[in-house]
């Protein structure tokens, strides 16, 4: 395998866990996350500022960053995914009081954008403009590996950590836990009316959401091994929510999948687009135009995704074929009770 | 969730409470939509394990009444006690917990949760919807878990709806979401059960069905509040009937004398066919 699929291989594998966490709160309960990639920034700047010595003061630049403790790699992820899971457990607290989608959007979109400001122009906190820099490979002072055996290294430690997030996801959307959250995306009126505190539950996806995507982010900065705010920006979330759309909201494996094919093969393969026009944009242009294009493809022929949401069938349940038969087998149908994808399909 | 009262007319299990006792007590609650009284100063009880009828014209404010007394909506005013306890302004699940579950006007079921999983969202939980619990799942959750889905299908077999038990919610007929909404009010066997126009829309079959569902809920020690515009299943049915016209109290009786009384009749009585 070259340098370059392990390279694509590797952030794709990331990618699919911040898609895994968007998928939490948005896939499952339904509440639009503009900020969700303030806790993916989050978590790469408290692992960063975890893992890297105090700084020092710099003559001529007002360049510092907070804390500065020297954790080892395993340390700083878990700090950076608490610290994910307190400032989406903060938002989540003011976005989620009221119950409204538009409600919840506008907050975290203007959360996102005061982070961005706050973080970006404060060169106290995370340095800054200039952000953080020059962490070293994680585990590399044990393994003593080149640089290619430390690529591959990443690669399968990431896969194992996708691996462990999706085990998790699963886990807990086949509980009670996750059934109480899809209930509440149905009907969240008879949700409510049978014992489902709507307020509890979405805040704990949301932190679980955050979490996840705070992980993320400290995976990723010690694979890049620097953060600055030209590493995120809200059109990132827009990205992570199409991979989100594509895949299939609400199935984790659809959601690898929509992040596989819109965040890592969609941009790889136009990358082999010849230069044309005396510019060199055209491959990030084809991109956006093909990602937008399987967008609307998706959503016209297949609106819950490429993969969608599976039943969750209760075990050893006797005379019923046991959730063997698909949906939509039965004749008389609500129009208005079934959801939107399924009935535009009829 | 509160577990079942005593049948009617039986003293519960902790003998705690007199057969009849007043299980609901509705004092003078108001709601105003803007310049709309829905509700202007209703007052009334429901007995202990009775089935009460709540009828009126359109408009009369009985739906209103039931989104209040299930925390939908809060009072403006006045006093809502539940066994004792002010209920008024709690939260949905708050009110769910103390005893209290409703069937919608229009069936609400979650369209792309199976049939059992609607049943199980209404089963006492105690404690399993946390994201702890489904991490580490305690031997006594996981019986909690086992004697919920045993019970899931109990009343699907009850309601007739074992054969669906798997599929989604939203491919069943009107009628069979009906039923599934009765079968998740038996699920969470609740104290008292607040029926909104239970019939609206139903062949005479499936009518036939949930009238059995009611008496089921009955027997099993529910007290009902049932809206309904079938006044024939009124009668048949309904310990004491509350007459609703223009968000108050306009009578309150046995439907027979209900009959004969000429406000009731000018107001309701006189404009349907019964």
């Amino acid at each position: 395998m070259s340098a370059y699929l392990v390279s694509v291989v590797t952030t794709g594998a990331i990618t699919a866990i911040l898609c895994l966490g968007v998928n939490v709160s948005w896939g499952w309960v339904g509440q639009l996350d503009l900020a969700f990639y303030v806790y993916v920034a989050l978590g790469a700047y408290f692992a960063s500022v975890l893992q890297l010595p105090p700084s020092k003061p710099q003559s001529g630049l007002t360049y510092a960053y907070i804390l500065g403790f020297r954790w080892p790699f395993p340390l700083a992820v878990i700090g950076a995914s608490v610290a994910g899971a307190i400032a989406s457990g903060i938002v989540g607290y003011l976005a989620l009081r009221r119950i409204r989608s538009d409600y919840i959007a506008i907050i975290t979109v203007v959360t996102a954008l005061m982070a961005s400001a706050v973080l970006g122009q404060d060169s106290s906190i995370f340095g800054g403009q200039i952000g953080v820099y020059g962490l070293t490979q994680p585990f590399n002072s044990l393994l003593k590996l080149g640089s290619t055996g430390f690529s591959y290294f990443y690669m399968v430690l990431m896969l194992v950590c996708l691996a462990a997030v999706y085990g998790l996801v699963q886990l807990l959307y086949r509980s009670p836990f996750g059934r109480s959250l899809r209930a509440v995306r149905e009907q969240e009126t008879a949700a409510a009316a049978f014992g489902c505190n709507l307020f509890s539950l979405r805040l704990r996806a949301y932190v679980v959401g955050g979490t996840i995507g705070a992980f993320g982010g400290a995976l990723f900065v010690n694979y890049l091994a620097a953060w600055n705010p030209s590493s995120w920006s809200i059109f990132e979330v827009v990205l992570i929510l199409s991979g989100v759309v594509v895949g299939g909201r609400g199935n984790a494996l659809g959601v690898i999948v929509g992040s596989a094919l819109v965040l890592s093969a969609i941009p790889e393969l136009t990358r082999l687009v010849p230069v044309f026009g005396g510019g060199s944009a055209a491959g990030p242009a084809i991109a956006a135009l093909l990602s937008s294009l399987l967008i609307i493809l998706v959503l016209r022929f297949r609106p819950l995704g490429l993969i969608p949401e599976r039943k969750t069938t209760v075990p050893r349940v006797p005379g019923t074929g046991n959730g063997q038969h698909e949906a939509g087998h039965h004749q008389a149908v609500d129009e208005a009770d079934a959801p939107a994808g399924k009935a535009e399909r009829r | 969730m509160t577990g079942p009262a005593g049948a009617p007319g039986q003293p519960d299990a902790a003998g705690q409470q007199a057969p009849g006792a007043n299980l609901l007590e509705v004092v003078d609650i108001r709601k105003h939509f803007g310049g709309v009284k829905a509700v202007d100063g209703c007052s009334f009880t429901v007995g202990r394990g009775q089935l009460v009828g709540l009828i009126g014209p359109n408009g009369a404010g009985k739906s209103t009444v039931v989104e209040m007394l299930s925390g939908s909506v809060a009072p403006d005013s006045g006093k809502i006690l539940f066994d004792g306890q002010e209920i008024g302004g709690l939260a949905p699940h708050e009110i769910f917990r103390k005893g209290i579950a409703r069937c919608f006007q229009l069936a609400k079921v979650w369209p792309l949760l199976t049939v059992i999983e609607n049943l199980l969202i209404a089963a006492p939980q105690q404690g399993m919807d946390t994201i702890r619990a489904a991490l580490f799942r305690r031997p006594g959750l996981r019986q909690q878990d086992r004697r919920n889905r045993e019970r899931a299908l109990a009343v699907m077999e009850q309601y007739g709806l074992i054969s669906v038990c798997n599929d989604y919610a939203y491919t069943l007929s009107g009628g069979q979401k009906r039923l599934l909404e009765f079968a998740r009010i038996a699920m969470c066997e609740p104290q008292l059960a607040l029926l909104d126009e239970p019939m609206a829309g139903v062949n005479p079959v499936l009518q036939v069905q949930i009238e059995k569902g009611i008496s089921s809920l009955l027997a099993s020690g529910a007290t009902v509040l049932l809206i309904e515009h079938n006044l024939a299943f009124i009668e048949r049915l309904c310990h004491e009937v509350i007459v609703m016209v223009n968000g108050r109290v306009a009578a309150i009786g046995q439907m027979a004398d209900l009959r004969q009384d000429t406000a009731v009749q000018s107001a309701y009585l006189g404009a349907v066919n019964v």
